[in-house]
C-alpha cells in the first residue's frame, strides 16, 4: 500500500543542513498497522509527513496505492490526499465549527447531497461514539473526544490509509488506550492501513503489527513486532523495550550491587527469555525437581503482544555447578534464551 | 427650550448644520471603511499566504507588499492628504469636501487595516492549515474556508479598531476642508471660541464610537467558540 524508496529529507538553514530523514526504505502492506518509533528529533514526524507530501522529500520515491506521489501535479496530489486521512498530536480541529461541521468539512466538494452528508457524518460519529456531542464546539470537548472527532473527520472521505502523527502523545494513558482501541477497530472494520508514529513503546505494543525504529534520521531496525520485542538488536530498540518493563531496573541493581541481586558463591544470576510457545512449560519446577537446582525468582514479567506471550524471568540458580550447567542447557534446549548476568 | 439656549447657545443657533455634519462624517466613515475593509482583507490574506512558510509562499510579493504597507503607515495622515492632492483631483475631480477626502482616507486606513487582518489571520493555528492541506484543499479553499472563516472574531475585532481610528482621521480630514463633525468643531468651536459646539461634537462622536464598539463586541462574542 505504501512504499518508501530511499527517502531523504534535508532542511537547509543558513548555518547548516539538517538531515532529518536519511535514506529510508520501507514497505507497508495493505491492512497493516505500522508503527514508527523514535525519540524526539529522530525524524519520524518528518517521515510520516513525507507520505502525504506535507513535506516534500529531498530525494527518493514515495508510492501510495500505486501513485508515485512526487510526480503528481497539485491537482492530482490533492485528489490522492483525500484518500489519505491524517490525525495529529494537537487534533487540529476548527474552533469555529461544531463537531458535526468539522466532520462534514472534508465532504464539501464530494458531490454528496446535504442528506447524504448528514447520514455519513452521523455514521462516523456513531463509530467514534460521539453522536450526542454533534452540536458541541471543540472547546467544549476533552482531549480524547477531540481526537475522536479528528478520527471521524479523517475517515470522512473513505481513505485507504490513515496517518497518525503522535496522535496519542497529548493524551493521558487511559484515553490513549481508548483511542488505540478505536484505531484498531477502524483498522479491522474498515480495512484501513494505519501508519502511526510515537515515542511510546506501549503504543506500539498495543496495536502495531510491524514497527520501524528510527534514530538520527535512519531506520535502525524494522520488522514484525513480536520478533522485535523478543530479539531487539539495536541499542535504541532495547532502550525503548525496557521502558515498558522494569527489567532495566534489575540490570541497574546488579551494577549497583544491590542486596536483592547479590549472589553467593556457586550461585548464578540468569535472565531467561521465553518466546511464543514456551511460556507454559513448567521449566523452573523441572529444574528444581529433576535437576536439583534451587531457583529463586527475583523478577518476572510477561508481555502479551497480539495474543503472543513474551516472558522475562530473572532467577538465581543455586546448586552444583554441573547441575546448573545442565539446567541452563535444558532451558536452551526448550527454546528459552538464557543470559547469564553473573556467576 | 430656553434652558438649551442658555447652556449651548451656539449649538442651538447652528442646529441646522449638525445633521449635515453628521451625514458627512458617516459618509467619510462608511465609504472608506468599506473600501478599506475589502482591500485590507485582500492585502492581509496576501501577506499571510505569501510569507515564509505560508501556503503560497512568494518572497517577492511578500517583500513588496510588506514594505508598501510600512511606507504608507509611516506617513502622518495630514501629510498624506497633501501628498495625495493630485491623485484625489484625478480620481474625484475635487480636493475638498467629502469626495476630496475619500482617497486619502482609504490610503490612510488600508495599511493599518491590512496589518490588523494579517495579525487576526496569524492567530489561526498552523496545525489547522496543515490538516486542511492534508485533506486535499486547494490554497483558495483554505483561504476562504479556513483562514477567513476561522478568524471571523479576529476580523470583527480588527474592523472595530480600524473604524474607530478612522473616526479620528475623518476629524483631521475635516480640519483641512472635508466637512463633517471635525470641521464644525474646528471652525466654530476652535476658531470662534464656540466651545459648546466642540462639546456637542465630542458627545456625538462618543456615541458613534460606543455604537461601533458595542456592535463589534456583540459580533466577536457571537462568533467566538
Amino acid at each position: 500500500m505504501i512504499e518508501l524508496r530511499h527517502v531523504s529529507k534535508t532542511f537547509e538553514t543558513k548555518k547548516l543542513n539538517v538531515h532529518a530523514v536519511k535514506d529510508v526504505s520501507l514497505h507497508i502492506a495493505s491492512g497493516e498497522i505500522y508503527g514508527v518509533i523514535g525519540f524526539s528529533g529522530a525524524g519520524k514526524s518528518t517521515l510520516i509527513r513525507c507520505i502525504n507530501l506535507l513535506e516534500r522529500p529531498t530525494s527518493g520515491e514515495i508510492i501510495v496505492d500505486g501513485s508515485n506521489m512526487c510526480k503528481l501535479n497539485d491537482k492530482e496530489l490533492r485528489k490522492i490526499r483525500k484518500k489519505i486521512g491524517m490525525i495529529f498530536q494537537h487534533f487540529n480541529l476548527m474552533r469555529s465549527r461544531t463537531v458535526f461541521q468539522n466532520v462534514a468539512f472534508p465532504l464539501k466538494d464530494s458531490g454528496l447531497s446535504k442528506q447524504e452528508i448528514a447520514a455519513k457524518v452521523t455514521d462516523l460519529l456513531k463509530l467514534v461514539d460521539l453522536v450526542e456531542k454533534k452540536d458541541a464546539y471543540p472547546s467544549e470537548l476533552s482531549g480524547g473526544q477531540k481526537q475522536r472527532v479528528a478520527i471521524a473527520r479523517a475517515l470522512a472521505n473513505d481513505p485507504k490509509v490513515l496517518l497518525c502523527d503522535e496522535a496519542t502523545s497529548a493524551l493521558d494513558p487511559q484515553t490513549t488506550r481508548s483511542i488505540l482501541r478505536l484505531l484498531k477497530e477502524v483498522n479491522q472494520r474498515l480495512g484501513i492501513t494505519i501508519v502511526l508514529i510515537t515515542h511510546e513503546m506501549a503504543v506500539i505494543k498495543e496495536i502495531c503489527n510491524r514497527v520501524a525504529v528510527m534514530e538520527d534520521g535512519e531506520v535502525v531496525e524494522e520488522g514484525n513486532i513480536i520478533d522485535i520485542f523478543a530479539h531487539p538488536k539495536a541499542q535504541v530498540t532495547k532502550n525503548f523495550i525496557s521502558t515498558t518493563s522494569s527489567l532495566s531496573k534489575i540490570y541497574e541493581m546488579v551494577e549497583n550491587n544491590s542486596p536483592i541481586t547479590q549472589i553467593s558463591k556457586g550461585q548464578w544470576l540468569v535472565h531467561l527469555k521465553y518466546g511464543a510457545g514456551n511460556t507454559k512449560e513448567a521449566l523452573l519446577s523441572h529444574m528444581t525437581r529433576e535437576m536439583q537446582v534451587d531457583t529463586s525468582i527475583i523478577y518476572g514479567n510477561v508481555e502479551v503482544i497480539h495474543d503472543t506471550p513474551l516472558g522475562d524471568l530473572v532467577v538465581i540458580l543455586g546448586g552444583k555447578e554441573s547441575d546448573i550447567k545442565n539446567a541452563v542447557a535444558y532451558a536452551k534446549a526448550n527454546g528459552v534464551e538464557v543470559e547469564v548476568i553473573a556467576s | 427650550m430656553s434652558w438649551l439656549s442658555e447652556w449651548i447657545p451656539n449649538v442651538v443657533e447652528l442646529a441646522d448644520e449638525f445633521p449635515a455634519g453628521i451625514m458627512q462624517t458617516l459618509q467619510m466613515l462608511l465609504i472608506p471603511g468599506a473600501i478599506s475593509f475589502v482591500l485590507g482583507v485582500i492585502f492581509g490574506v496576501t501577506l499571510i499566504v505569501t510569507r515564509k512558510g505560508g501556503i503560497m509562499e512568494n518572497r517577492i510579493i511578500f517583500f513588496l507588499l510588506d514594505k508598501l504597507v510600512n511606507l504608507f503607515r509611516s506617513i502622518p495622515f495630514i501629510i498624506l492628504m497633501t501628498l495625495l492632492v493630485g491623485v484625489t483631483r484625478f480620481l474625484t475631480g475635487t480636493s475638498i469636501g467629502v469626495a476630496g477626502a475619500l482617497p486619502s482616507l482609504v490610503v490612510g486606513t488600508t495599511p493599518f487595516f491590512s496589518r490588523q487582518i494579517e495579525s487576526a489571520l496569524a492567530e489561526v493555528d498552523q496545525g489547522v492549515i496543515e490538516a486542511s492541506q492534508a485533506m486535499g484543499l486547494s490554497p483558495m479553499q483554505i483561504i476562504v474556508r479556513v483562514y477567513l472563516r476561522e478568524s471571523i472574531p479576529g476580523i470583527a475585532r480588527a474592523t472595530t479598531i480600524t473604524l474607530i481610528s478612522l473616526v479620528g482621521l475623518t476629524a483631521i480630514a475635516g480640519a483641512i476642508g472635508a466637512g463633517g463633525l471635525g470641521d464644525m468643531a474646528i471652525r466654530y468651536g476652535y476658531h470662534r471660541n464656540m466651545y459648546d459646539v466642540t462639546y456637542v461634537v465630542v458627545i456625538i462622536i462618543l456615541v458613534m464610537i460606543t455604537l461601533i464598539q458595542t456592535i463589534g463586541d456583540v459580533i466577536v462574542k457571537k462568533t467566538s467558540h
